[in-house]
């Protein structure tokens, strides 16, 4: 077990060490409609972002999401809906998200292209 | 995504911009026309780039996906720097350890695209994902310094060791896909020891990719944000205080919507704008990969 400088032991970063990247706590606030999502190996980053979205449905009663502890990379999504399947409402909220990046990439490409074009700069040799 | 007010009033900051409060306009459109309506809202203004820094304007976007590309590009973009030192000999008087330290902060100008990541259990060290590099400098007199010289960097010779003293040594096939140019560290006159007459340093050196969370040395470069404010004055002011209200504030201020502005800076082998493209599209593959995942559970929750 690779061991750091510290003592701790240290996360491989290629390597997902955990068996899913996605689950669903079960218990009894959990059904179709409410359910809480495990996602492994992420953290604010992708958490606040996607709550953004999901809370832009409709179709949501309630969204929020946690990090149980921050020694460990994972985060806990609420959902809660009145009458769509928890996960259909994760599900799209990932496809627009995933929508939105590829959008802001292609504007930032047109607009780096559009701004070299307008400033001609000696070409810095890096 | 509807511009957002992130108002400041007395003692809280009230934010406008969850769902329950989308103005009238969007209420009643459907789910889709509303992602589609609030892309079309958003635009992205440059307004200064150079490979090093670059200042760019995010209109109309909601504050948590900026957010999410500012901790990508610290955390998540990678670069490459060196990890492992070989030291064969150093008498200098700087320690081994304190060297190799100095030696792995060393921006480095190699392109972390061309490199996989390193198996941390590997023990060879191969072409597709390692640069080496070696340091082998003697600090010694200058035979032609003047009898009486007290400036004791023309007495010596190497009295510095920049990091222009570090030589690439191409691995494997390595010199068919890379120039020399292109593998230096990023500035040619950063110190890392000095020495007196009579001393060594002779050290072999491997650079491997890696990311931010892993080391601080990966970092590709800084980012920060601010959002543009939009002042309104709750009551009229006028004569005296109206001029003691400018003075408090900088000169020229403008009524703007609020407008998140970006800053990048860089200080890695990728320029500003390809770390910012870099993060984008870091953050489209999280969402490709919960996207397959959550395919598969919604598949695997279909029959009951």
């Amino acid at each position: 077990m690779p061991v750091g400088a510290d003592g701790f032991r240290l996360p491989n970063v290629n390597e997902s060490q955990f068996k899913n990247k996605l689950e669903c706590l079960t218990g009894p606030g959990q059904n179709e409609h409410c359910c809480t999502f495990v996602i492994n190996g992420e953290d604010h980053t992708l958490g606040n972002a996607l709550k953004h979205f999901i809370v832009q449905n409709p179709a949501v009663e309630f969204c929020g999401y946690t990090v149980p502890h921050p020694m460990e990379r994972k985060i806990h999504i609420r959902i809660q809906t009145w009458d769509t399947p928890a996960v259909e409402v994760l599900h799209q909220a990932l496809k627009d998200l995933k929508k939105q990046n590829e959008a802001v990439k292609k504007l930032i490409q047109d607009e780096v292209k559009r701004y070299q074009e307008a400033h001609p700069q000696q070409d810095l040799e890096k | 995504m509807e511009t957002g007010r992130l108002t400041m009033e007395e003692f809280q900051l009230v934010n406008k911009t969850d769902g329950l409060t989308i103005s009238s306009k969007k209420k009643n459109v459907k789910e889709s026309k509303a992602a589609e309506a609030s892309i079309a809202n958003c635009k992205v203004e440059i307004i200064r780039m150079d490979p090093f820094e670059m200042e760019i304007d995010f209109i109309g976007f909601n504050i948590s996906l900026v957010n999410a590309y500012r901790r990508i590009i610290l955390a998540e973009v990678p670069t490459m720097a060196i990890e492992k030192v070989y030291m064969y000999n150093n008498t200098s008087i700087v320690q081994d350890e304190v060297l190799a330290h100095r030696l792995g902060l060393v921006p480095l100008k190699v392109d972390p695209r061309y490199f996989e990541f390193r198996n941390k259990e590997e023990t060879e060290w191969g072409a597709q994902d390692s640069v080496k590099y070696s340091l082998n400098v003697r600090c010694s007199k200058n035979p032609k310094a003047a009898a009486d010289e007290t400036n004791p960097d023309i007495l010596y010779l190497n009295r510095k060791v920049m990091s222009s003293s570090l030589k690439w040594i191409p691995l494997g096939n390595q010199t068919d896909i890379f120039q020399e140019a292109n593998m230096q560290p990023l500035h040619q006159d950063i110190l890392l020891a000095k020495m007196n007459s009579g001393h060594e340093i002779n050290l072999e050196a491997f650079a491997v990719k890696g990311i931010g969370s892993d080391h601080a040395k990966f970092q590709p470069g800084l980012a920060w944000y601010r959002l543009l404010p939009e002042i309104e004055l709750t009551r009229e002011v006028e004569g005296e205080q109206a001029d003691l209200l400018q003075k408090c504030f900088s000169p020229g201020v403008i009524d703007v919507v609020t407008t998140p502005g970006v800053f990048v800076e860089s200080h890695s082998a990728l320029k500003s704008y390809e770390i910012l493209e870099e993060a984008v599209n870091i953050m489209i593959g999280k969402c490709s990969l919960l996207l397959a995942e959550t395919d598969k559970l919604i598949e695997s929750s279909a029959p009951s």
